[in-house]
This record gives structure tokens, C-alpha cells and sequence, in this order.
């Protein structure tokens, strides 16, 4: 998998607050509008992502599946 | 056969219920007793597999104990039988558990006293000859014994690759993503494989399902270890992988993303976090505003899309799907 498109879209999000915004408050549209090439499984994984949550809440969110 | 049926159910009601944890423990204790040579060989052993209980105590369901329960129990409906194979998962689980400790320089304390050496015997007996005596005991065919010993020994090879490709990539300059990933998966991706699909092997699932449980299993454990990766970056009070200067997915997809004199920079911060816990809290703050994080959430989440078309795929009974399911989202940030 490449992440070169994924990763601009969250330097993106990172860099521009109205961005940011817009994808706060319509995930599918923006990412529609970016016309990013993804498969299925990364396009239901990118609109499963909640784009509210800050980094430190996300970082919360991890899990040790392995010890 | 209306009243096995009941049984059957009212048994595996709950499979991920505790008790079935230590119900394997105690019969993995039993096999080491009955196949240990000597006294002193079996006290080497019980200290393994003490330590592994211990270290999962906490944990709810370790996936070499409930993954293989999980797949008999959607393919067939009897969880049951799944008990003697997670004996042979867990002693392999041990196996790779010790490898990768003595790998990593990280031995538990309990193995105080004991000699490298000895520690490197327990590990190479776990790996090569006491899974392989549990699987040819179990009551199936000798067809299906032979797929099932194949397919052990075509995993554990396969996770041998893995585990060379991420030793060789400790400490250096240029990883791609890309490789870390596939060695993640090659490693982890391949352990949870073996025990999904060694359960479906064993439940007598034909080629085709087989390959979509193996699949299954691998995209879970992939995503796990990629969010244990994570874990050990941004949440553990102390990230071993930073100290052993191991190259993981958030690292090599920072790395890959900057320039070459960012790069020189970060590179220098990750040799001084060998040495300092102090410069982990830089590396943190530096991972977070690249995005780093939010990446690998992502990352993490394609592999989990990937076990749930899978998990649809492979139609298990109703009883086994909120267990499966339970395991894919445990690697999920969302």
C-alpha cells in the first residue's frame, strides 16, 4: 500500500484550518472533491476516521494487541 | 442428537469466557509434564509457561488461546474441540514470545538464574517439537494431520523471514514503509495466519474457506502489531523500540516524508533516545506534528476493513461472530 495520497490529505489537514473544518464537517464530500484514487477497504477505513478527535484523544485510543 | 446439540450450545454460550483460558494453561502445564524427559527439562518449561500466564493474567483474551476456539466454533458450531489445538497454539506462541524477548534483550525476570543458553533451548523446543507432538495427537485424520503439520512448518518459516527482515532493518537510516509493513506482516501477520488457519484446517473447512480464515487471522494480527507499534511510541512509559533503536511503521513513515536533513535530525534524536528517555517526549512531539499518528490510525483501520470483508466472507455461525468480531476491533483507533 502507498500512502504518498493519504499522507498529503492529513499534511493537509494538519496545515489548513479551513480544511480542516471542511473535513470536520463532511468527511465524504471533501474527499470526494480531492478525487483520491483509493481502493474500497482505504476508502471505508477514511470515512470510519473521526476527524473531531485531537491527537491527544487519538493517542488515548491505542490498543497493545501484542505484549 | 437434539440433546448433543444443547450441549454443544449451552458449552460455548460464552467463548470468551476466562475460565477456557485457564483451562488451556492447566492442560499445556499437563502436556509438558507427560512429554518432558526429565524433571529438570520440565522445570525449564513450566518456568516458560508460568511466566506466560502471568503475563497474560490481565489480558482478556490472548489470541493463541480464543482465535483458534473462535474459527472451530464458526465453522462447526462446537467450541470444544478447539481446546487441544490451543494447547499446540499457545506452546508455539511461547516459543515465538521467548525468541522475540531474547531477540529484543528484554527478558522477563522470572528467567533469573537461567543461562542464555538455556533460555534459547526452551524457545527452539517450543518452536520445533512440542507443537508438533500436540498436533499429532489431535483425533483427525492423517490426511488432515499432515496438512495441519505443513501448515506449521510453512508458518513458522514464513515468520522466520519476517523476523530476519525486521532484525536486518534495526537501526537503519533508510526503511520505507512499505517494508515495515510487510515485514510486520510477514512476522505478526503470519503468526495470527497459522492460528486461524490450523483452526479451520482442523474444523475440516475446505481449501477456499481455509484461505479466507488464514487471511483473516493475518490482517488482524497485522493490524495489531502495527498498533502496538504505535502503543509503544505515543503510550507506553517507556517505549522499548525507541531503546532498541527498532525501526516501526511510525518511524519509517516519518522518515520517508521528510527531507534529507530533516531527516539527519531525527535520526540524531532517535540514536539519543537509546540513551535518554527525555528525547522520547521530542520524538513524540515531532511524530504528532507530522501527523504521524493519524497515518498509522488510518493504516491500522485498512487492515481492520480488510478482517471484516473477510469475517463476511467466511459466514461463521452466529455463535463465533461477535468474538471475531471483538478481535478486530481491538486494533481499531475508531
Amino acid at each position: 500500500m502507498s500512502y504518498e495520497t493519504v499522507g498529503k490529505l492529513i499534511d493537509k489537514w494538519l496545515n489548513d484550518p479551513g480544511f480542516r473544518s471542511a473535513l470536520r464537517e463532511n468527511p465524504e464530500a471533501v474527499i470526494k472533491k480531492m478525487k483520491i484514487n483509493l481502493s474500497e477497504e482505504e476508502w471505508v477505513a477514511l470515512k470510519k476516521m473521526d476527524w473531531n478527535m485531537s491527537d491527544e484523544a487519538l493517542s488515548q485510543r491505542v490498543n497493545k494487541f501484542f505484549s | 442428537m437434539a440433546l448433543a446439540a444443547k450441549i454443544i450450545f449451552s458449552e460455548t454460550d460464552d467463548l470468551l469466557s476466562p475460565n477456557y483460558k485457564d483451562r488451556v494453561f492447566l492442560q499445556a502445564e499437563n502436556f509438558l509434564k507427560v512429554q518432558s524427559l526429565s524433571r529438570s527439562q520440565y522445570q525449564l518449561f513450566k518456568c516458560a509457561l508460568d511466566g506466560l500466564r502471568e503475563d497474560f493474567q490481565e489480558e482478556e483474551i490472548p489470541p493463541f488461546i480464543y482465535l483458534p476456539r473462535l474459527v472451530c466454533a464458526g465453522l462447526t458450531g462446537d467450541a470444544e474441540i478447539a481446546l487441544p489445538l490451543s494447547v499446540a497454539t499457545t506452546l508455539l506462541f511461547l516459543g515465538v514470545d521467548i525468541l522475540d524477548d531474547l531477540a529484543d534483550g528484554d527478558l522477563p525476570s522470572y528467567w533469573k538464574g537461567y543461562q542464555t543458553s538455556q533460555i534459547q533451548l526452551v524457545s527452539a523446543t517450543l518452536l520445533s517439537s512440542l507443537p508438533q507432538i500436540a498436533i499429532s495427537e489431535l483425533e483427525v485424520s492423517e490426511t488432515c494431520r499432515d496438512a495441519l503439520q505443513r501448515t506449521l512448518a510453512q508458518g513458522l518459516l514464513r515468520m522466520s523471514a519476517g523476523q530476519y527482515q525486521d532484525l536486518s532493518m534495526n537501526g537503519k537510516d533508510n526503511v520505507s514503509s512499505q517494508e515495515v509493513e510487510a515485514s510486520v506482516a510477514a512476522k505478526s501477520g503470519e503468526e495470527l495466519a497459522l492460528f486461524t488457519a490450523l483452526a479451520a484446517q482442523f474444523s475440516g473447512a475446505p481449501p477456499d474457506l481455509v484461505k479466507v480464515y488464514t487471511d483473516m487471522g493475518r490482517a488482524i494480527g497485522t493490524a495489531g502489531q502495527l498498533a502496538s507499534d504505535c502503543y509503544d511510541i505515543f503510550q507506553a512509559e517507556k517505549s522499548k523500540d525507541l531503546a532498541n533503536g527498532t525501526r516501526t511503521f511510525p518511524i519509517a513513515l516519518y522518515l520517508e516524508k521528510k527531507t534529507l536533513e530533516e531527516r539527519k535530525l531525527f535520526l540524531d534524536l532517535l540514536e539519543r533516545a537509546k540513551e535518554s528517555e527525555g528525547v522520547v517526549d521530542m520524538i513524540r512531539a515531532t511524530l504528532h506534528s507530522s501527523g504521524i499518528l493519524r497515518l498509522s490510525a488510518f493504516v491500522v483501520e485498512v487492515y481492520c476493513q480488510r478482517a471484516r470483508t473477510l469475517l463476511t466472507a467466511a459466514a461463521p455461525r452466529d455463535i463465533a461472530v461477535s468474538g471475531l468480531e471483538k478481535f478486530i476491533q481491538k486494533n481499531s483507533f475508531f
